[in-house]
């Protein structure tokens, strides 16, 4: 059986199993979802290590048909730059089960929709189909929401949680139908520049250089989709009342992998639009920071637990995302630690900030002697800020190092060709992560400093074991993926190279072909981009292109 | 060429009639034994013709099934003296009626508190068996006669369905109830026989065969008097004062010439609005949620068998007769303001659901947004049948004609897979309500359902899944039909617009689904279901879990749903009997067979690429043959 198949049924054979667990033995169910999250964990630690770095593009490959009469397969593999990715997400559900509260009734069932979530979000990285890769991301989104609204009903529920989950469907259930709306619109493209043959494989969908009007509509589409689930201003409205109110173990998963899930959505689809995201990636970045600048002031004068942590994801995630854009080599290798540090920075504060919450304590302006009580919270609370915020020896720093000398310090011919102002932005990106990592440090010292108040010992009892070995197993992630990453970087540095050469290429040739009424193959024009950076340089008057040849290649595009 | 010179098949016999439409005949047969039973029956217990009424159906469903994909089927006749036809629409329609039919008949439950159930209504099941009937008349309709029958038949017996319960006027309520229900009935009852006047009066006959020949006739009457106005318009005076005779000649032309016209367009237009209001589209989606309250299982025929019998009339009508350019295009052509109605509709529907607490409702606003979608996807399949889909030069003028029929019928296959996943949908949410302890199905309310997934997992598990597959959640059944949707959609040149709001309506359905499924799953478990309620049978949780397991099943297996359907989409641009279907089917059935074959490769070794083969690009190649024109 091949990993990628490996990777996908081991989630759902362990929902299975665990969905058969009475709601009697809640711990049971755990045990069982925290067994099938390491062998899943295995699994892609194995196609990690297995994947050669002179091989193929894409390894561990699978493929099944599924509907045939409309070329859509099931088929899966990895790519060499979404490494870091899937390993990301074998941590983070074993992660997220550790830090949750104690088991009680009704774990089944969510223990169920975590690994449905899981196998989802591995389908999203795996998928080399885009209709299993919208269906994947659907399945995700639904998972998602129905585990935000956990124990948000009746008597024995959580106040507001309701409330927070409707909020938070509202923002990616939109996205999700949009994304299939997408993959429609670029599948049709491809049977009309190939002659009605039908594809939704990420290969051959490459291949199709789509006409302007169709590339401003896929992005539209696809903004809707990265809009709610990234997330960008204005449609962040979701994070602050979910970090508040949602169950622990979410909001790590959700502010966590789901963003970074996000990211890696973008990293597969928004290759396919080099017009327009070459374009448009400035408007992008702009609405990114932003982001940053408003929780970054927020911030400073936040208090509840919940919504600092959502500034904080917000903050980092516009980072990441500005990574993105850039385009060239060495901000696209920020993304792999930025996702794992992210991951790991936000499962820490999730559970010291759940800790507190589930203390009572909703305002770190009225706790003042938090460090005498319980030092080791306050501590893994602190360390999650300064990974988030990119402090030296932690996996943080390796994506803040590689997203600076990508996009700060580069070459004026290896600059982001696809970013007008890739200095502006990263500088006001890296400054506005410090600016809120200051004002969380603040409230964070506030709330530890002074004498605790004599009720203070009694509520606040410190982290117990459970709590304390995933805080600590974090932590010691946090210090040890460099190394990880750092043996990870020969296989995939290959395939961020490619990739981005590939969507020069791509968008040098829809450049070319922008006026044309219907999509091509890249066939068709492959001769009028013979060096594609230097072409767009020349097109859009970027600096460098009076050091390239002269591009000869003024000519119309055959009808 | 071939099919040409083949000797044209003898007439059928009337025995042979019966025989090719055996479902009927033993529908209607059933329909009458039940009746016999029910006048002479004494302890009448409750549901006590229930199990005869499901062999009845079951006996319909063999020949029925086995009819389905029959190559005898593949030109397709008319029979009975042009009153009814028989073609691949025709044997699918039969199943999912008879199907839709067998699941109602199992899901009906007494009304009322225990007490007053104690002797059962024999009328209930011949009464959902004459709706049967007559929506199988409907999808047989060879004349627009029978399709009137029809059509009353399957309202009239909706309607009487309605009494046929203990309290079913024990109420005010209940009796404004049937006036609200009776009232629009009467209205479209009437505007189906004056548009059916209408279109006699224009064409001279209300048979389905040569329909499309005779609407080409009353159009090239029209243009053939066009002379005669250029004429009058322009020398007018001139002609009245040296010529009165031409002149009055001319007048008398231009009104022959114009009448027939002037008849037909108003005719179709209010047949088209009577088959919209008993469909229940906008703005009659309202009495659609007001059925609701009356007994679940008359909601659940409504939703089911009624939609697919009116689907498939249209399908015959407006693609198999009407699909003609002139006659999609606007100004004159029927598609035009169809779009923008269906639109409407789904909103409204979707929006009722998303603002109702009662679980029967939300099913009821679910499958309104089904109907607006299958709606769409005709006039998309229409439009493309009537070339006029394409535009923009997004493709090559000379694929363009067998591009716009290719996609036409894809678009139909997409429309008609909709219908089969839907049908199963619905019928499995309201056999999951049904199946619930509440007195009446219709008065179980969503916080009865919440922490279900605690006392009842396989019920909750069987309606969050029917649920979101109405929604269009994958792997589900109804993911398929929806990607050909909006698929279709995004070739249409003029229509693309529409796949944003169609996937907000989904958005927004999903949202519905959604708040359901977390109230099930996560609810709170003391908020139970009313308690001291009599037991419902076995039946209904039959039904509710067989529907799931179909769902799934159609949805994993999404190649075999589009196998099921894309004959019915292939043939039904074509007149039954007409020589062109054969052609098209062996140019089609070239094609398919490559598409079978590879899915049958796949399913036969599985791991069909080696580990470190995928990103080769000859290989993917490979996955997308077949796939194109060339067949053609």
């Amino acid at each position: 059986m091949s990993a990628s198949l490996l990777a996908l049924v081991i989630p759902l054979a362990t929902a299975l199993i665990v969905a058969a667990i009475p709601r009697s033995e809640p711990g049971l169910a755990r045990g069982f979802g925290m067994l099938g999250a390491l062998v899943e964990l295995g699994v892609i630690a194995w196609m990690l290590f297995a994947f050669d770095a002179s091989g193929p593009a894409v390894q561990h490959g699978f493929a099944i048909a599924w509907l045939p009469a409309w070329g859509v397969a099931c088929s899966l593999g990895v790519e060499g730059h979404l490494l870091a990715p899937l390993l990301a997400l074998g941590l983070a559900l074993p992660l997220a089960l550790l830090i949750g509260p104690r088991p009680r009734a009704g774990e089944p069932t969510a223990v169920v929709a975590m690994s449905v979530l899981q196998a989802a979000w591995v389908g999203v990285v795996l998928a080399r189909d885009l209709v299993l890769l919208a269906a994947c991301w659907q399945l995700a989104t639904v998972c998602a929401v129905v585990l935000a609204g956990e124990r948000g009903d009746g008597r024995l529920g959580v106040p507001g949680r309701i409330a927070a989950a409707r909020r938070y469907a509202a923002h990616v259930l939109p996205g999700a139908a949009a994304l299939l709306g997408w993959v429609v619109v670029v599948g049709v493209a491809y049977s009309h520049a190939s002659g009605g043959t039908w594809s939704w494989d990420v290969d051959q969908i490459a291949r199709v250089v789509m006409p302007g009007k169709l590339q401003w509509l896929g992005l539209g589409l696809i903004v809707i989709t990265l809009a709610g689930a990234l997330p960008l201003v204005p449609a962040q409205g979701w994070l602050g009342p979910l970090g508040a109110t949602g169950p622990t173990p979410v909001i790590a998963l959700l502010a966590g992998m789901g963003m970074s899930m996000a990211l890696v959505l973008a990293w597969r689809v928004l290759p396919l639009l080099p017009l327009s995201l070459g374009e448009w990636a400035d408007p992008l970045a702009a609405l990114a920071i932003v982001g940053a600048a408003h929780a970054a002031l927020a911030s400073w004068a936040e208090r509840e637990p919940g919504r600092l942590l959502g500034h904080a994801a917000l903050l980092h995630g516009a980072l990441g995302f500005v990574a993105l854009l850039g385009a060239t080599p060495g901000s696209h290798a920020a993304l792999g630690p930025w996702m794992l540090a992210h991951v790991l920075g936000l499962t820490l504060l999730a559970l010291a900030f759940g800790w507190l919450r589930r203390r009572e304590v909703g305002n770190l302006g009225e706790l003042a002697g938090w460090a005498a009580v319980a030092p080791r919270a306050l501590a893994l609370a602190i360390v999650g800020v300064l990974l988030l915020a990119g402090v030296p020896g932690s996996i943080g720093f390796v994506g803040q190092l590689d997203l600076a000398l990508g996009l700060l310090v580069a070459e004026p011919t290896q600059r982001s060709i696809e970013l007008l102002h890739p200095r502006t932005w990263a500088l006001l990106g890296l400054g506005l992560s410090w600016l809120g990592t200051f004002g969380q440090l603040r409230s964070l010292w506030h709330a530890a400093r002074g004498r605790p108040r004599p009720v203070l010992h009694a509520r606040l009892r410190d982290l117990d074991l459970r709590e304390q070995i995933a805080g600590g197993l974090a932590l010691l992630l946090a210090l040890a993926l460099p190394f990880v990453l750092g043996a990870l970087e020969p296989r995939s540095a290959p395939a961020r190279l490619r990739m981005l050469d590939d969507f020069h290429h791509a968008r040098c040739l829809a450049v070319e072909a922008r006026a044309q009424p219907r999509p091509r193959l890249r066939e068709d024009l492959v001769s009028l981009c013979l060096d594609p950076a230097a072409r767009i340089r020349q097109v859009y008057g970027l600096p460098g292109a009076e050091h390239d040849h002269e591009h000869e290649s003024d000519e119309e595009v055959a009808p | 060429m071939i099919v040409a010179l083949l000797p044209k098949p003898e007439p059928a016999t009337l025995g042979e009639d019966l025989l090719a439409h055996a479902p009927l005949a033993l529908v209607v047969l059933v329909a009458l034994v039940l009746l016999l039973t029910d006048a002479f029956a004494r302890t009448r217990a409750a549901g006590f013709q229930r199990n005869l009424a499901l062999l009845g159906l079951g006996l319909a469903l063999v020949p029925a099934l086995r009819l389905v994909g029959a190559s005898e089927l593949d030109l397709g006749r008319f029979a009975a003296g042009e009153l009814l036809v028989l073609d691949h629409l025709t044997a699918l329609g039969d199943v999912l009626v008879l199907a839709a039919t067998f699941g109602v008949v199992a899901l009906a439950r007494e009304q009322g508190p225990a007490a007053r159930t104690l002797a059962g209504f024999g009328e209930r099941e011949p009464l959902i068996l004459l709706a049967c009937a007559g929506a199988m008349l409907c999808i047989h309709a060879g004349d627009l006669v029978t399709l009137w029958l029809g059509v009353e038949l399957l309202g009239l017996a909706g309607l009487a369905l309605l009494l046929a319960s203990h309290d079913a006027t024990s109420s005010e309520a209940k009796r404004a109830l049937l006036l609200r229900a009776l009232v629009p009935a009467l209205l479209g009852t009437s505007l189906l026989a004056v548009g059916i006047a209408l279109v006699y009066a224009a064409l001279g006959t209300t048979s389905l065969e040569g329909f499309g020949r005779a609407v080409t006739r009353v159009f090239a009457q029209w243009g053939g008097i066009q002379r005669w106005v250029i004429l009058l318009e322009r020398h007018g005076a001139d002609v009245a004062a040296t010529d009165p005779a031409m002149h009055r000649q001319a007048h008398a032309e231009i009104v022959r010439g114009m009448a027939p016209v002037a008849l037909f367009l108003p005719g179709l237009s209010i047949l088209l609005v009577a088959l919209l209001a008993k469909l229940g589209l906008w703005p009659f989606v309202r009495r659609r949620e007001l059925d609701e309250d009356g007994p679940l299982h008359v909601a659940a025929l409504r939703s089911t068998v009624v939609v697919v019998a009116l689907a498939c009339v249209l399908v015959r009508v407006l693609i198999g007769g009407l699909h003609m350019p002139r006659m999609v295009n606007e100004p004159y052509g029927w598609t035009g303001a169809l779009p923008s109605l269906a639109l409407v509709a789904g909103t409204f529907a979707v929006v009722s659901a998303a603002r109702q607490r009662r679980l029967p409702r939300v099913v009821a606003g679910l499958a309104g947004l089904q109907v607006s979608l299958s709606v769409l996807a005709l006039v998309v399949a229409a439009t493309f049948h009537g070339h006029i889909g394409a535009g923009g030069r997004a493709i090559s003028p000379n694929h363009e004609i067998v591009w716009s029929r290719l996609v036409g019928d894809e678009t139909l296959a997409a429309m008609l897979a909709m219908l089969v996943a839907d049908t199963v949908a619905v019928l499995g949410c309201y056999a999951a309500v049904a199946a619930a302890r509440g007195e009446r199905g219709p008065e179980v309310r969503m916080q009865h359902w919440a922490g279900m997934a605690a006392r009842r997992p396989a019920l909750a598990l069987a309606l969050g899944v029917c649920l979101a597959s109405l929604v269009g959640l994958p792997p589900l059944a109804g993911f398929v039909g929806k990607l050909g949707l909006v698929r279709a959609l995004a070739e249409h040149s003029s229509l693309r617009w529409m796949i944003v709001p169609v996937v907000l309506q989904l958005a927004l359905a999903a949202f519905v689904v959604l708040r359901i499924v977390v109230a099930m799953v996560f609810g709170d478990e003391q908020v139970s279901e009313p308690g001291e309620r009599p037991e419902p049978g076995a039946w209904p949780g039959v039904i509710a879990m067989g529907s799931t397991l179909v769902v799934v099943a159609l949805g994993l297996g999404g190649q075999r749903l589009l196998e099921l359907v894309r004959l019915p989409a292939a043939t039904a641009s074509f007149e039954p009997g007409d020589d062109g279907r054969l052609e098209w089917l062996d140019q089609r059935r070239a094609a398919w067979a490559v598409e079978d074959a590879r899915f049958e490769a796949s399913d036969a070794d599985t791991p069909a690429v080696d580990e470190g083969e995928t990103g080769g690009e000859s290989e993917a190649g490979d996955e997308t043959a077949g796939m194109s024109l060339e067949p053609l």
